[in-house]
């Protein structure tokens, strides 16, 4: 026996109230003299010692009543004796398969040892049970859902994934191993969570079941917790520059006797490596690219293997926060400073190298390519007259994520526009007008851009509702108009992106303008993720064939479709996208290994919940069966007792 | 008088008379007829000379003018000899209201007294518990009847129980003969003989009432609660729901009131129950107007 809220039994003082209501009720009976009394006596004879006895049965129904109210409050249960071998229970067992959990010792890794436990303790299983099987690594996932057959579940064991490189999920897991186990109908319900309860599980967080669960759980640790990790890359100096681009790795972890080096491989060859020196539980290596290196991502690997090899492993991207700029040039010119583009790419060479940086590449409108916008964020059609036969090519950039931004000027052609690009765009360019006097520009992210002047425009005009006029002219008219298509963004300009119509190239506020626009249209692409993550990627289509070349070598070629959600990615390392065959530097992504996982010191279980065990197989613990409901049921019933002898009391 | 008998209420019944039913034998001349016929202002009859009649009754204006010798009639009117008995045991002290039973009673007996001096009766009044207490012997007059008032305004104070035998054996000594006897009592003593000594009284020639005086409350049980029931004579307490036993205890009250009724008429006496939340003059007018 015993109680899920104990301090609630203090309502069991309640019981003194019925007790001194009866006492006090004798004792302050109202008196009243009747000369008449004789009558009383006569009759009262016969009922007195009847009334005695009502009023003790009174007395006891309320004390009883009020003491199984007090105790139903309190949440008793009563721990009904049984054995593991005599009866049958709903088991759920959470199964740690993260990082961690990979971690080898004796030529086995932690996951396979937890995976004996397991089946060492699905064979004393009373036949008749129930066994669920949830994996706690991120995503936690349900790998055998209430089944009976036993030898189905040693099976369903012998697939997990030794080598996980997941994050940790324990707590979700638990909560998921809870929900199947409260969809069972057997009453014994038992939760057996095997990990290495090292910081990365974080069980110290997790909600463990209160009543009607039995928890246990089972340690499944390495004994010397020896590992190191590649714990950052900091790079410095440009790809492009003299000097190179130089890494500086850190590698954290236990120093080891034995010579360790980070070995850099590009493109799955091994191409240098460099020693790495230790000061304390921090080591440090430098490796330096050559200048030009054609690689958007590189991977670098601590050597020997330790315990947990999948955290030696680091991909590391070289131009990761490049925004990739194309510049059409609808208007192109022999000298180069009388381009249409002149003034933007000026703008994008001189912006700071804080932040995100630019590449941009330029095109004259007529050498437009299928490959040259696919590399892109961020298309800029300046002054361009369109193509119709470009219309497939931009819906499916702009839709697979890409971005455009069309500026005006005397090429542009707003019906055409209008026609073949009116679902794209977040407005409607109309006849261009030449101002009788120069109006200014605004903004309210932009306030120096009313110094800005314009002396002709190609007004836009109905804007579509989801639009954002980011820029007005002073008569309130929209300047610079955007929208979002699909996976990608489209902006409009209503005026030249160089100083045909405008003097905006001349104001120091037109480099904060072209950088605020092109950074809100790049947006931001992730490029490093977690193990098991999706990640999204460009679709092949008839002309260009995506692949992805994951960090073991492994090329995986995408659907035909805009964007692809590519979940493959539970290997540790850079991944490499080809666009038919070349790198895409746009797309590389790296994987990196939780870095909570590192640590393989395990914590020990996490403080026992009330009813937690020490080991499933402990024949004199029972299963605990709530008493409340019956306590609930006595106190009616004593009610209606109580409330019968009140009405005997008055007959 | 002017504590028991209100002026309105001896206004009310000022010009109420009792006529005795049945004739006594009194000193004093009233308004009842006495059983003695002779000399008297109120001519009844005349008829024949018998041998053996008085010669001095004989009317010589009657022989003058007939020749026969004639005898005039007359009818005496006796004077009424009333006594009022009044229980004053503590159980008569008792009253759930303003008015205890003893107030009742006294007012019912002093109205009474009231009638009967007006018409020149003489009226003795006797209070008793366990034994007669105080005895006014019977006298008629303005001055006797203030002094019986004024006993009645201030009974002795009893706190003795009701013994209604023994007290009615010695008001049948004090009552002396064919008069009006007066009871007024709770008639709280359940012993089966309690109520024998009236018979005696009737033989004795009286008209006896027994009023029988009852508090409501007595009558009706109306508590609603429970309580500790303590008597008025030394019973002992008793703790009891009201609403439990009423309607036994009522049952119990009316067998005890038609118990006590029994057996007064059975002895040849009127019986009446007061009850002390009916107006005192209902209870005289009933009396009075069925003789």
């Amino acid at each position: 026996m015993g109680f899920g809220l104990p301090w609630a039994l203090v309502g069991l003082v309640a019981i003194a109230v019925p007790i001194l209501a009866h006492l006090l009720r004798r004792q302050k009976l109202p008196q009243q003299t009747l000369p008449t009394i004789a009558f009383l006596h006569r009759i009262h004879a016969t009922r007195a010692a009847r009334m005695r006895v009502v009023d003790l049965l009174l007395l006891i129904a309320r004390v009883a009543m009020v003491a199984a109210l007090a105790l139903a409050a309190a949440a008793p249960y009563r721990v009904v004796q049984s054995s593991l071998l005599d009866r049958q229970h709903a088991l759920a067992i959470v199964f740690d398969d993260s990082l961690s959990m990979a971690a080898m010792e004796d030529g086995k890794t932690l996951i396979e040892r937890a995976a004996d436990v397991s089946m060492e303790q699905l064979r004393r299983l009373p036949e008749g049970s129930e066994v669920s099987v949830v994996l706690a690594g991120r995503p936690p996932r349900v790998w055998v859902r209430r089944r009976s057959e036993t030898e189905m579940v040693e099976s369903a064991f012998s697939e997990i994934d030794t080598r996980s490189t997941r994050a940790g999920a324990l707590c979700d897991a638990v909560n998921t191993a809870v929900e199947l186990l409260l969809e069972s109908e057997l009453g014994d319900r038992r939760l057996l969570v095997l990990s290495d309860f090292t910081p990365g599980a974080g069980a110290e967080e997790c909600e463990w079941p209160a009543r009607g669960i039995r928890v246990a759980f089972e340690t499944v640790a390495t004994s010397k917790p020896d590992n190191r990790r590649i714990a950052s890359v900091e790079l410095s100096g440009e790809r492009d520059g003299p000097q190179g681009l130089a890494l500086e790795v850190r590698v954290a972890g236990a120093p080891s006797e034995a010579k360790q080096e980070i070995r850099l491989r590009q493109k799955g060859q091994e191409t240098q490596s460099a020693p790495v020196r230790w000061s304390g539980d921090k080591g440090e290596a430098t490796l330096v690219l050559e200048p030009g290196t054609p690689d958007a991502v590189v991977e670098l690997r601590l050597d020997p293997d330790d315990l947990l090899p999948a955290d030696n492993v680091r991909g590391v991207l070289l131009g990761s926060d490049t925004v990739h700029v194309l510049l059409v040039d609808g208007d192109p010119h022999p000298d180069p400073r009388k381009r249409e583009t002149a003034f933007i790419s000026h703008a994008l060479g001189v912006a700071p190298r804080i932040g995100r940086s630019f590449a941009v590449e330029t095109l004259d409108a007529q050498d437009l390519s299928e490959s040259a916008i696919i590399r892109s964020d961020v298309v800029v059609f300046a002054n361009a007259a369109l193509d119709e036969k470009w219309l497939p090519l931009i819906q499916r950039f702009v839709g697979g994520g890409g971005s455009l931004w069309i500026t005006a000027g005397d090429r542009i052609n707003p019906r055409v526009y209008g026609s073949v690009l009116r679902e794209l765009l977040p407005g409607r360019y109309t006849a261009t007008r030449r101002e009788q006097r120069p109006v200014s520009l605004r903004s309210r992210a932009l306030p120096e851009l009313d110094q800005a002047t314009v002396s002709a425009r190609t007004p836009i005009s109905e804007t579509a509702l989801d639009s954002i006029v980011t820029a007005r002219f002073e008569d309130g008219a929209p300047a610079m108009v955007e929208h979002r298509y699909r996976n990608g963004r489209v902006a409009m300009f209503a005026t030249t992106i160089d100083d045909a119509w405008t003097d905006l190239p001349y104001q120091p506020v037109f480099v904060p303008f072209v950088l605020d626009a092109l950074e809100r249209l790049a947006g931001r692409t992730q490029h490093s993720v977690e193990p098991y993550s999706s990640v999204s990627l460009p679709g092949s289509t008839s002309s260009q064939r995506i692949q992805v070349v994951t960090p073991s070598g492994r090329t995986i070629d995408l659907a035909e479709a805009d964007r692809v959600v590519f979940r493959d990615t539970g290997e540790i390392g850079a991944y490499r996208v080809l666009v038919n065959g070349v790198n895409g530097e746009r797309f590389a992504f790296v994987v990196d290994a939780p870095a909570a996982e590192s640590d393989l010191q395990s914590q020990g279980p996490p403080a026992e919940p009330d009813n937690a065990e020490e080991a499933m197989d402990d024949p004199s613990r029972g299963a605990e069966q709530p008493v409340t409901p019956w306590l609930l049921l006595a106190a009616v019933a004593l009610l209606f007792a109580e409330l019968w002898l009140r009405q005997v009391r008055r007959r | 008088m002017t504590h028991v008998l209100g002026p309105e209420l001896a206004v009310r019944l000022a010009g109420l008379t009792l006529r005795a039913k049945r004739t006594v034998d009194g000193l004093l001349a009233g308004m009842h007829r006495s059983p003695h016929r002779g000399a008297s202002a109120i001519f009844k009859e005349h008829r024949a000379y018998r041998p053996g009649d008085d010669p001095r009754l004989i009317d010589w204006r009657a022989y003058a003018r007939s020749d026969r010798y004639t005898i005039k009639h007359f009818e005496h009117e006796t004077q009424l000899r009333a006594t009022l008995a009044l229980d004053i045991s503590s159980s008569m002290h008792w009253g759930s209201g303003d008015v205890s039973k003893i107030d009742y009673g006294a007012t019912l007996l002093a109205a009474l007294a009231y009638v009967l001096t007006r018409q020149g009766d003489a009226v003795s009044l006797i209070t008793f518990d366990e034994v007669i207490r105080d005895r006014l012997p019977a006298r008629s007059g303005p001055a006797h009847l203030d002094y019986l008032m004024r006993m009645l305004a201030q009974p002795s104070r009893s706190s003795g129980a009701t013994a209604l035998h023994a007290s009615l054996d010695k008001l049948v000594e004090h009552a002396g003969r064919m008069g009006l006897v007066v009871i007024v009592s709770d008639l709280l003593d359940l012993s089966e003989d309690a109520l024998d000594p009236i018979a005696r009284i009737q033989a004795r020639g009286h008209q006896t009432v027994v009023l029988h005086v009852m508090d409501p409350a007595e009558l009706e049980l109306p508590y609603e609660q429970p309580m500790r029931f303590e008597g008025v004579e030394g019973e002992p307490h008793v703790e009891v729901d009201p609403q439990g036993v009423r309607r036994r205890y009522r049952e119990a009250i009316d067998t005890f009131l038609a118990s006590c009724q029994r057996r007064v008429v059975a002895a040849g006496a009127r019986y009446m129950l007061a009850r002390t939340d009916a107006p005192p003059e209902h209870i005289l007018l009933q009396l009075l107007r069925d003789g």
